[in-house]
């Protein structure tokens, strides 16, 4: 079990390409850390240089106390020596070794002697309930099997930390769910350190213990799941976590949305020029009442406005309405049946909770509760 | 950064990285980057391969080129210089000299003459049997597209030896052909010279246009034409304005790959020009080697680089800009074919008298010519096994014996075996290690050596010869002089095979990725293990086509050969060859069917075994 931290660890590429900018990340021990972003955000760039087998262009990458990569220091130690595992996105199984020959091929190596070797891949077949496949050749096992092979293959030699690189991307829906919870199960039978990539925020929420999310080679937040969904650090993990994404309604544009949110983030005391962003997420948004009616579905002080209905979407367990205010096409999750046709005015509404502020920067602004004495105290 | 510290942290914006001096950094990045390449040895290898094949690719070139321009020993006298320095004797020699329209200007205006006439036979050929077999009914496709491509399979100069049989008048020495066995009298025009070489080349090649061409044929989207026929217009009108635009890239591709074949061809002009001193450019090229005029033929060989390159290059843009017209097809590219009504059967007969006249006559003309005494004369006293079998011929002071006999044919087989076999291994393992690095490293350095391992391609076989023999005669620093060596003769095999093994190990090295070498990387195995234990075990398919098919290309190899072996070391080629200069007929003709029968039967059973085609090694 160990920590990882990586300090100012930057990566740019002979195209000129930085894919990682300056990133300082702590992954405490025995944590299972989710690297979360688009495609091209540097996550696995990240996740490479843990391994070995990418080299930073500056910085200094630590296991414990033991410095794997730095350039200040001109210490280098190879992929071989780090005590890693890392399960590869394409599984990469040797296809001329059986399923228990790839199992053993990492105790061989470091010439452990054969009752262990025995042993010990009896064991990571078990573990990953493939232990009837031992003869098998990889390219007569099914995708979710070759998975579990990949995952033997690694924890037979007991690594320190377990890379993942999008690990359950090739699967197919089914599949995917049944893996996310073996390896649940997994982190917490090993008790190991689990970093895992990924572009799928579900996977990410589902399974970590700590979520980092990236952005064009950047750290934008490190947070636990719940915390990232929350609190969103800034407005691209506000954005990139959640679905459907979360709405967004600048007070200072037009259209009968940011209208009334501008009055009443004056009337609440807050400079409208300040919180430039306003976040609600689809939840969080109410359907009050039709037009017409009076506006008793309204709580005391929430902020509410008038929309137009454009689509409704049903998906079985809640019901997505796409929503036109002006300008601003806005989504609502409801979690009962919505009764409302195309084409009607609805109005609609949020707690004051619910809102997230967001700076000219895109950085969070201190939360509404906390208003006005600290209104303009960034976060860090 | 933890979770337990403040509830959001962002990392926008922050200080410059590096705190320390900007030249400080510098520093501890390279010691940085001093310590990965101390462990990794894909940049080492790199490197290396990148040194020892610039040296051997483009050594040679620099090096002939530097001939051409400088005084060599043996024309002190006629260039009025002293050794080694700069001239323009050659060039004034070779181009504008009262020797120089028979030295130069007449072989090229041969040269293409030939490559113009083979090119045009070939493109008819292949070009109307590529069509007959990938869109229209004709009987028998299947077989007929295997036996088609059978001429491709057997040295190039078999098919000139079948036209000696057949048609060599009483000009030249040793035997003459059946037709004038039967009276006939043949005349130079039809019995040597041009005609003769364009049919002999044209028919070895048609089958490199028939592949190319069905290949795209096959390529092509049914769905253009239909849309076309849909919108009203007439088949021809649908051939002329949307099928034969969209083919002419593979077209142009042929023309121009077989007049580059053709360019440095050396076996059939020499056997069909000889009698009648009818030169090309590779026939002065060797006779100017022979005749130990370094400088002159450091000018043909200028020349005939310049105009393979040219070609290539000419072919690679056409290619590139047609490209964006191409389409491949994918649903749409389902086999279409055409009725052919009662045409089906007659066209069916015109595809098998083509491999009758390409294939059977040649052959069946050989292995006559090599079990009669006298040509033409089928009487059964005039049948004998005596060329192959006999312990000892009377008037072949040579060959005192049957080719069979004796140990000539099985002493140049073995070195056959020995030189073309240590050079297929080499060109194997060379093709892995190359895909390896372009796979392993990123990016400049891998594509410094795909285009180095490629440069080969573009350079006729004769010409490289001829240039190595220039870089080789004489020690330079560590490296001693191989002329007349066998190892001279495996290196430039190696190097004009490169760029088929190198492709084919790129592509074998692509397509299995970086990650199972990763994956034993991470597993803890060192990289002599990854290579032994992963790579190459996995790689060992493409590995033994890598190793085959340089081998049959080899054993059928002669203009390189010829112009590097001497005397003491025959190969199976060289034999054939020589036995021709020594006008034994029935004995050179038995020479060429055992190289035939070699090559075609090891294609076979590769393709059979490996299931590869032949399409995909011909590098089209």
């Amino acid at each position: 079990m160990s920590g990882i931290t990586l300090t100012r660890v930057s990566k740019s590429y002979v195209s000129g390409l930085l894919a990682v900018k300056n990133l300082d990340l702590d992954i405490p021990e025995g944590s299972f850390t989710c690297l979360l972003g688009p495609s091209g955000c540097g996550k696995t760039t990240t996740l490479r240089m843990i391994a070995g087998l990418e080299h930073p262009t500056d910085g200094e990458i630590t296991v414990d106390d033991r410095v794997l990569d730095s350039v200040p220091r001109g210490i280098y130690v190879p992929p071989e020596r780090r005590s890693m595992g890392l399960v590869f996105q394409s599984y990469a199984l040797w296809p001329h070794l059986t399923v228990a020959k790839n199992v053993e091929f990492g105790l061989r190596v470091k010439k452990a002697p054969a009752a262990e070797r025995r042993a010990r891949v009896g064991e990571a077949l078990k573990l990953m309930q493939i232990d009837h496949l031992a003869d098998r050749y990889p390219a007569q096992l099914s995708g979710g099997q070759q998975q579990r092979v990949s995952l033997a293959r690694m924890l037979a030699v007991d690594p320190t930390v377990l890379l993942l690189d999008e690990p359950l991307s090739n699967l197919d829906a089914r599949l995917r769910l049944e893996m996310r919870a073996e390896l649940k199960r997994l982190h917490d039978a090993t008790g190991h350190t689990f970093v895992l990539v990924t572009h799928d925020q579900i996977e990410a929420m589902t399974m970590a213990t700590h979520v980092a999310v990236m952005h064009d080679g950047v750290l934008e937040q490190m947070a636990a799941p719940m915390e990232v969904y929350d609190r969103p650090a800034t407005r691209f993990v506000a954005e990139f976590v959640g679905s459907p994404p979360m709405n967004f309604v600048d007070p200072g544009g037009s259209g009968p949305a940011a209208e009334s949110l501008r009055r009443h983030l004056v009337a609440a005391g807050f400079d409208p020029a300040t919180a430039a962003h306003v976040g609600v997420r689809p939840e969080a948004l109410h359907l009050a009442t039709f037009a017409g009616a009076a506006d008793g579905g309204v709580p005391d002080g929430a902020w509410s406005f008038p929309a137009t209905v454009a689509t409704v979407l049903p998906t079985g367990s809640s019901t997505t309405v796409s929503l036109t205010a002006g300008v601003d096409t806005i989504f609502l999750t409801a979690f009962a049946e919505v009764g409302v046709p195309t084409g009607g005015t609805v109005t609609c509404y949020a707690r004051d909770s619910d809102l997230h502020l967001f700076d000219d920067q895109d950085r969070r602004l201190s939360s509404w509760d906390n208003r006005p004495a600290r209104i303009l105290q960034e976060v860090r | 950064m933890t979770v337990t510290e403040a509830p959001t942290t962002t990392d926008r914006g922050a200080a410059d990285p590096t705190g320390g001096l900007p030249g400080e950094s510098r520093f501890h990045r390279l010691r940085y980057r001093a310590q990965v390449l101390r462990r990794e040895p894909v940049v080492g290898l790199s490197i290396v391969l990148v040194v020892v094949l610039g040296y051997l690719v483009i050594g040679p070139l620099v090096s002939v080129l530097s001939d051409a321009g400088r005084v060599q020993l043996a024309d002190v006298g006629n260039a009025k210089q002293s050794v080694g320095s700069l001239t323009s004797y050659y060039l004034w020699r070779v181009f504008r000299s009262p020797v120089s329209a028979a030295l130069f200007w007449k072989p090229l205006t041969n040269t293409v003459v030939v490559a113009f006439g083979t090119t045009l036979f070939a493109l008819i050929v292949g070009g109307a049997l590529a069509w007959l077999l990938v869109r229209t009914d004709v009987r028998g496709r299947k077989w007929l597209a295997t036996a088609l491509v059978v001429p491709y399979m057997l040295p190039s100069w078999t098919f000139s030896l079948a036209w000696l049989s057949l048609f060599k008048n009483d000009r030249a020495g040793g035997q003459i052909g059946f037709l004038e066995g039967w009276g006939v009298h043949t005349p130079d025009w039809l019995a040597y010279g041009p005609l003769p070489m364009i049919i002999c080349l044209g028919l070895h090649y048609y089958p490199f246009v028939l592949l190319l061409f069905g290949n795209a044929l096959r390529r092509l989207d049914a769905q253009l034409e239909d849309s076309a026929r849909i919108l009203g217009a007439r088949p021809g009108t649908v051939a002329r304005r949307v099928t034969i635009p969209l083919m002419l890239p593979a077209l142009s591709s042929a023309v121009l790959l077989v007049f580059g074949k053709v360019l440095g061809t050396f076996g059939t002009p020499y056997i069909l020009g000889l009698p009648t001193n009818y030169m090309v450019l590779s026939t002065s090229l060797y006779r100017s080697i022979r005749n130990h005029s370094a400088g002159e033929a450091a000018v043909f060989t200028g020349v005939i680089v310049i105009i393979g390159i040219g070609f290539l290059l000419l072919d690679t843009r056409l290619v590139r800009e047609q490209k964006r017209f191409v389409t491949v097809g994918g649903k749409g590219s389902m086999d279409r074919v055409t009725g052919l009504g009662r045409w089906r059967h007659p066209a069916s007969a015109i595809a098998v008298l083509v491999f009758v006249g390409a294939v059977i006559i040649p052959l069946a003309t050989l292995v006559l010519s090599t079990i009669t005494k006298t040509p033409g004369v089928f009487n059964a006293d005039n049948f004998t096994l005596q060329y192959w079998l006999a312990p000892h011929l009377t008037g072949a002071p040579g060959f005192p014996h049957g080719v069979l006999r004796g140990s000539d044919l099985y002493l140049a087989a073995w070195h056959s075996v020995k030189i073309v076999g240590t050079m297929a291994l080499c060109c194997g393992l060379a093709g892995i290690l190359i895909g390896y690095v372009v796979v392993r490293s990123d990016g400049r350095i891998g594509t410094l050596l795909r285009q180095i391992s490629f440069l080969p391609y573009l350079i006729p076989g004769i010409a490289f010869a001829a240039a190595s023999l220039s870089l080789f005669a004489i020690r330079r620093g560590p490296i001693p002089a191989l002329y007349g060596t066998s190892l001279l003769l495996i290196i430039v095999l190696v190097v004009t095979h490169l760029p088929y093994s190198s492709r084919s190990g790129i592509s074998a090295m692509t397509q299995l990725g970086k990650e199972p070498e990763e994956a034993a990387q991470i597993a803890g195995a060192r990289w002599f293990t990854r290579i032994t234990r992963v790579v190459l075990p996995i790689q060992k398919g493409p590995l033994v086509v890598g190793v085959v098919l340089p081998f049959i290309s080899g054993l059928k190899e002669l203009s390189i050969v010829i112009m590097l072996t001497t005397t003491g070391t025959q190969l199976l080629t060289t034999l054939s060859i020589s036995l021709v200069d020594f006008a034994y007929t029935q004995m050179a003709n038995a020479v060429v069917l055992v190289i035939a029968a070699v090559a075609f039967t090891s294609t076979y059973l590769m393709q059979k075994i490996t299931k590869t085609s032949l399409a995909a090694g011909l590098g089209g």
